[in-house]
């Protein structure tokens, strides 16, 4: 019995590092359709995000299932508890993939970003991808060191919202006002995405110790 | 409503020697209005209309329910519900109280458990009881395991094997295998709960029936109990009656739920309230009842 609620607990953090590798998938894909106006793929990252929510609805029914019927406590508590805001982490995660992948579909087939700016978005894109990989990697193997060093990579992706503001506030900035919405838009995105990465390995950090970390 | 015989003692035999039981095609017919989980079983014992009286007294009255092959049921409810009762009617051992009377069906694969000819130890032996408190005979480990058996006749070819088995079915033979000749008193009470189990499961039963059968031991003994019901309920079907509401939440597949209401001359009778899969009893159960009494606020 106690056994079998184990792996079933175990079995939930799986899945969710399984999501997470989805998730990291669809900012991939969805920074490549964005950079080389390719529909077919954005069309397809739209699509895998609704079995996300599946998935994600699948672990919630899981953890409440266990909730109800095993009287959790201590770490067992807090596996499903941080298991909760995890989901909705990816959750969102996956929306902002999606959302990526929707303003590619919306100025195909032209490019939506033009030259000069495309290598920091792919910039955006790759740190993005790599935070997401990290939570997975920290849900597989609770590592709080690795936890905390995630939490401070976040300051890479701030420095290129900042230099991406920068070329956007300039006086001679060419490409009208469609296109700020759009460079504006996605550096939300990213920068969203890197945040439910960190928030990800706050949970681990506080499955593992106990303790939420303050917010830096 | 049935295509089998209606005599216990002719019923052909479910349990091989492997202990596998077979599958016995019963046609129930239209459940009416039944009270029946969603996904509803491979029903075992089926109750219709189950009244119970102890002489004048209505203890439980209007219980419809289908126990599923194969699977825990357990009946909570507060002191008074008459879950109990209700246990206590599925193998006839209300038979042993004076002034009990049953009415209504009581159907083990659709045989009328009872009608006329019904052979009383047969039903207890194909439906075993496991008691609240471990009340293992005072004979030695490997006697009380064969004492069903040999009660009962059944035809072995070694009596030893059959002893074998029996106590690592009940997870208690690593544990007693030096010391089978000795006195069961010297066991733990844990260790005579899970005897008691072996000596029911001796006789091949299909169904155990078990009424509170952890709540005199400690919390390691209750979680082995536990653990052997989860192993036990793949080979047999479980019927569990438990104060301990977290305990029916852990183990059991459907849990029904039972209350006691008063009428206007105070007469309190047992009643059925709810009766669905587990998860949906704590996690959403249909009835305020239920709610309340599983929250801590009544019963």
């Amino acid at each position: 019995m106690r056994e079998t609620y184990h792996e079933q607990l175990d079995e939930i953090l799986v899945e969710l590092e399984r999501m997470t590798r989805s998730v990291s998938t669809a900012v991939r894909r969805s920074t490549s359709a964005l950079l080389t106006a390719d529909l077919g793929t954005a069309e397809e990252v739209i699509a895998a995000d609704s079995t996300l929510d599946i998935s994600g609805e699948a672990v919630e029914e899981k953890v409440f299932d266990l909730m109800a019927r095993q009287a959790p406590v201590a770490s067992e508590l807090r596996t499903l508890v941080a298991a909760l805001r995890m989901v909705a982490d990816l959750e969102r995660m996956g929306d902002l993939a999606a959302h990526i992948s929707k303003i590619a579909r919306m100025r195909y087939p032209a490019p939506a970003i033009p030259t000069e700016l495309q290598s920091v978005i792919a910039d955006m894109g790759r740190v993005a991808e790599r935070m997401v990989n990290q939570a997975g990697d920290v849900i597989q193997t609770r590592d709080v060191e690795a936890a905390h060093r995630l939490e401070s990579t976040d300051d890479e992706m701030d420095k290129l919202r900042s230099s991406q503001f920068r070329l956007m506030m300039d006086d001679s900035w060419p490409h009208g006002v469609e296109v700020a919405v759009d460079i504006a838009l996605l550096g939300r995105y990213y920068e969203r995405i890197a945040d439910h990465a960190v928030s990800m390995a706050r949970r681990v950090i506080f499955l593992v110790t106990g303790e939420l970390p303050a917010p830096q | 409503m049935t295509n089998v015989e209606p005599d216990l003692a002719t019923v052909p035999e479910t349990v091989g020697a492997a202990g596998a039981p077979h599958q016995i095609h019963v046609e129930l017919g239209d459940r009416g209005n039944h009270r029946v989980p969603a996904g509803e079983p491979d029903g075992v014992i089926e109750l219709a209309n189950l009244e119970v009286f102890y002489d004048k007294f209505l203890a439980v009255s209007g219980v419809d329910m289908l126990f599923g092959s194969k699977e825990i049921t357990a009946l909570i409810g507060p002191s008074g519900c008459g879950k109990s009762t209700v246990l206590r009617c599925l193998n006839r051992m209300n038979d042993l109280v004076p002034g009990a009377h049953v009415f209504g069906d009581v159907r083990f694969h659709g045989v009328d458990m009872y009608g006329p000819g019904v052979d009383v130890i047969e039903v207890r032996r194909r439906i075993g009881m496991v008691f609240q408190k471990p009340n293992p005979f005072p004979k030695s480990i490997y006697d009380n395991v064969a004492y069903g058996p040999r009660v009962t006749g059944m035809k072995t070819d070694n009596m030893d094997d059959v002893v074998e088995q029996a106590l690592h079915g009940a997870a208690l033979w690593d544990e007693v295998k030096d010391k089978l000749k000795q006195s069961a008193f010297g066991l733990s009470g844990g260790q005579q709960q899970r005897l008691c189990i072996a000596r029911t499961i001796a006789t091949s039963p299909e169904v155990i029936l078990m009424d509170e059968p952890c709540s005199a031991l400690d919390p390691i003994a209750t979680a082995k109990i536990e653990d052997l019901m989860v192993d036990l309920a793949k080979t047999y079907t479980i019927i569990i009656v438990t104060h301990n509401m977290q305990q029916a939440a852990r183990v059991s597949h459907r849990t029904a739920f039972f209350t006691a209401a008063a009428d206007e001359h105070g007469q309190r009778t047992g009643r059925l309230v709810e009766f669905d899969n587990t998860g949906k009893i704590f996690g959403n159960p249909a009835d305020q009842r239920t709610e309340a009494y599983i929250t801590g606020r009544f019963g």
